[in-house]
């Protein structure tokens, strides 16, 4: 029976009526409490339109509030690719009648021992979440239109995607790999794992970390057509030279491509990647 | 036939979920070797059992583990005048040697006991007691001394190996970077690997992960049949950043026939313009 209760998979489809309404939004509160308390939680959110909010707390429950509306604007990159169907009934008058706007949401939550997953994968459907999670929560998370993704104070793994809008993490040790095409990624790291390497990634937007004094790194950075501004006291040099020198007998000299700065002695790798953007890595208190 | 052979079989063997059957000539060179047995069997519980996110050495620590393993050398070609004296030392590693012959689950207890706290150390602690727990009580002699140290390294390195192949698999992003990570330690040595590279490269969905594999792949010596397939990849990839690393990586180290193939296609305007400026950029460069 205990073991049986470990592995209840909770699986909540809400198609919530509005508790809070808003002009054509839904807003409602949900308090999932985790399998296992205390262990390790892993949660992977994927929204399709919308904004998430990530906010760590020292607590054993994941506390969703969700605010959702109809999205009713053209997703210029999306064609329509078939004509809507005539099915030759003749058209119904609306005279006297009111429009009545969808008051529901979809929104689908997941938990089987401590792993979660919430999505929206509505395109009908602008979905803004703000969770609140175990600081030691590993999150993965894909918004693919809308806002931003925020993160502030959690100290488990990161792997965040903002296909439109840009990645905020405040207050993470990592490690974090993020990824965005146009935006910005602002990380501020309050200290930095060891476990496992780190990597920010904007195709064309710019990359602007902040370090806290007491970080240590092997801070590596690459941009193509943007701009590096460094306040760190370490000089970033060039690191396919000595990498080249290795290759058996013949010695091959390779400069350009990627820069790296040790930070405090040097430690796990932080790379920072941009085409067009800029790279801007601050030192912290 | 080699036993470094027979683990690379075997960490292929396990990369690919693939019980094919060892050949007859393996299998023959396999009966006479207990010990190769025994590495065999202990690579397949290290794959199988969950292996956590490990700590990837800074250059000090890394530089400490080679110190140690020099040190473990220096001390095994002093084990003829120590020998009396070190029985009574190395008797918790002879003891430890025959604890890996009672039942597999207290070994991989204690290895994953190991592998929790200070992971990089204890890494390096358990790489080097396995195999000097094998080595350190034969007879010694120069010859043997230096094939022990040889055998040594070949360890080391089918460990980091099968290590990174565990981590190339892994669902979080920041895992399979570690993963990359590995697979640089071992300077690519094994085909398998660079196989597993190149495919998580053609299909990954962090751009992260697949520029750090471009980097790592620069290690190479030379791409030989991977060359080509590197070309197609670079030619009709739709991720900016990775298709400019692809041709920066075969314009450094390429063989001429591909860096003129590429020059040819970005002529011929069939790449981005913002890779036909790179290569441009790159060939003027080269001229200097």
């Amino acid at each position: 029976m205990k073991k049986l209760s470990t592995t209840i998979s909770l699986t909540l489809v809400a198609m919530l009526a509005g508790s809070f309404q808003l002009a054509n939004a839904v807003e409602k509160s949900y308090s999932l409490p985790l399998s296992k308390p205390g262990e390790p939680v892993s949660i992977e959110i994927e929204v399709y339109r919308g904004s998430v909010t990530l906010v760590g707390y020292k607590g054993d429950t994941i506390e969703i509030s969700a605010k959702s509306s109809v999205f009713s604007g053209e997703d210029k990159d999306l064609k329509k690719v078939k004509a809507p169907i005539n099915n030759n009934n003749p058209a119904r008058s609306n005279k006297g009648l009111k429009s009545v706007k969808s008051q529901s949401m979809r929104l689908e939550i997941e938990e089987k021992n401590n792993d979660v997953e919430i999505s929206s994968e509505s395109s009908k459907q602008h979905v803004d979440l703000v969770i609140k999670v175990p600081q030691r929560s590993s999150i993965e998370v894909q918004l693919h239109k809308g806002g931003d993704v925020n993160v502030d104070g959690i100290s488990g793994s990161l792997e965040l995607e903002a296909y439109g809008g840009m990645v905020i993490a405040k207050n993470i040790s990592g490690p974090i790999v993020a990824e965005t095409g146009r935006t910005d990624i602002v990380v501020s790291f309050s200290n930095f794992d060891k476990t496992s390497p780190s990597s920010l990634t904007s195709h064309m937007g710019n990359v602007d970390i902040t370090l806290a004094k007491k970080v240590a790194a092997n801070v590596n950075v690459q941009t193509y057509q943007g701009e590096i501004f460094s306040g760190l006291d370490k000089d970033f040099v060039v690191i396919d030279e000595i990498k080249k020198n290795k290759k058996g007998k013949k010695q091959k000299i390779v400069l350009g491509g990627i820069m790296q700065a040790k930070v405090n002695g040097g430690g796990q790798a932080l790379s920072l990647t941009s085409y067009s953007g800029n790279l801007y890595i601050r030192k912290g208190k | 036939m080699t036993n470094q052979q027979i683990i690379d079989w075997k960490i292929a063997s396990l990369a690919n979920n693939d019980n094919s059957e060892l050949s007859e000539e393996m299998q023959r060179y396999l009966e006479q070797n207990s010990q190769l047995q025994e590495e065999l069997l202990f690579i397949e519980q290290f794959w199988t059992s969950d292996v956590k996110p490990l700590v990837m050495p800074s250059d000090k620590l890394d530089a400490n583990f080679y110190q140690m393993l020099s040190r473990a050398k220096t001390a095994q070609q002093h084990i003829p005048e120590q020998y009396d004296a070190q029985q009574e030392t190395t008797q918790p590693l002879n003891d430890y040697r025959a604890s890996s012959k009672v039942p597999s689950l207290s070994l991989m207890d204690k290895v994953k006991s190991w592998l929790t706290p200070m992971p990089i150390a204890q890494f390096a602690t358990l790489t080097l007691v396995f195999v000097l727990g094998y080595n350190i009580n034969k007879a010694p002699n120069s010859e043997i001394n230096s094939e022990a140290y040889s055998v040594l390294q070949q360890d080391i390195s089918s460990l980091t190996t099968v290590l990174a192949m565990s981590m190339l698999q892994k669902d979080s992003a920041s895992e399979r970077l570690s993963g990359v990570a590995y697979s640089r330690q071992t300077n690519l040595s094994n085909p398998v690997l660079v196989e597993q590279l190149i495919e998580l490269l053609a299909r990954d969905k962090s751009t992260s992960v697949r520029l750090a594999i471009i980097n790592s792949l620069g290690e190479l010596e030379s791409f030989g049949l991977f060359e080509q397939q590197l070309l197609t990849m670079a030619t009709m990839e739709e991720n900016l950043l990775v298709q400019i690393e692809l041709c920066r990586l075969l314009l450094n180290y390429g063989s001429v026939e591909i860096k003129n193939l590429l020059t040819e296609q970005s002529s011929q305007q069939q790449l981005k313009p913002e890779v036909q400026e790179f290569i441009k950029a790159q060939s003027m460069a080269s001229y200097i």
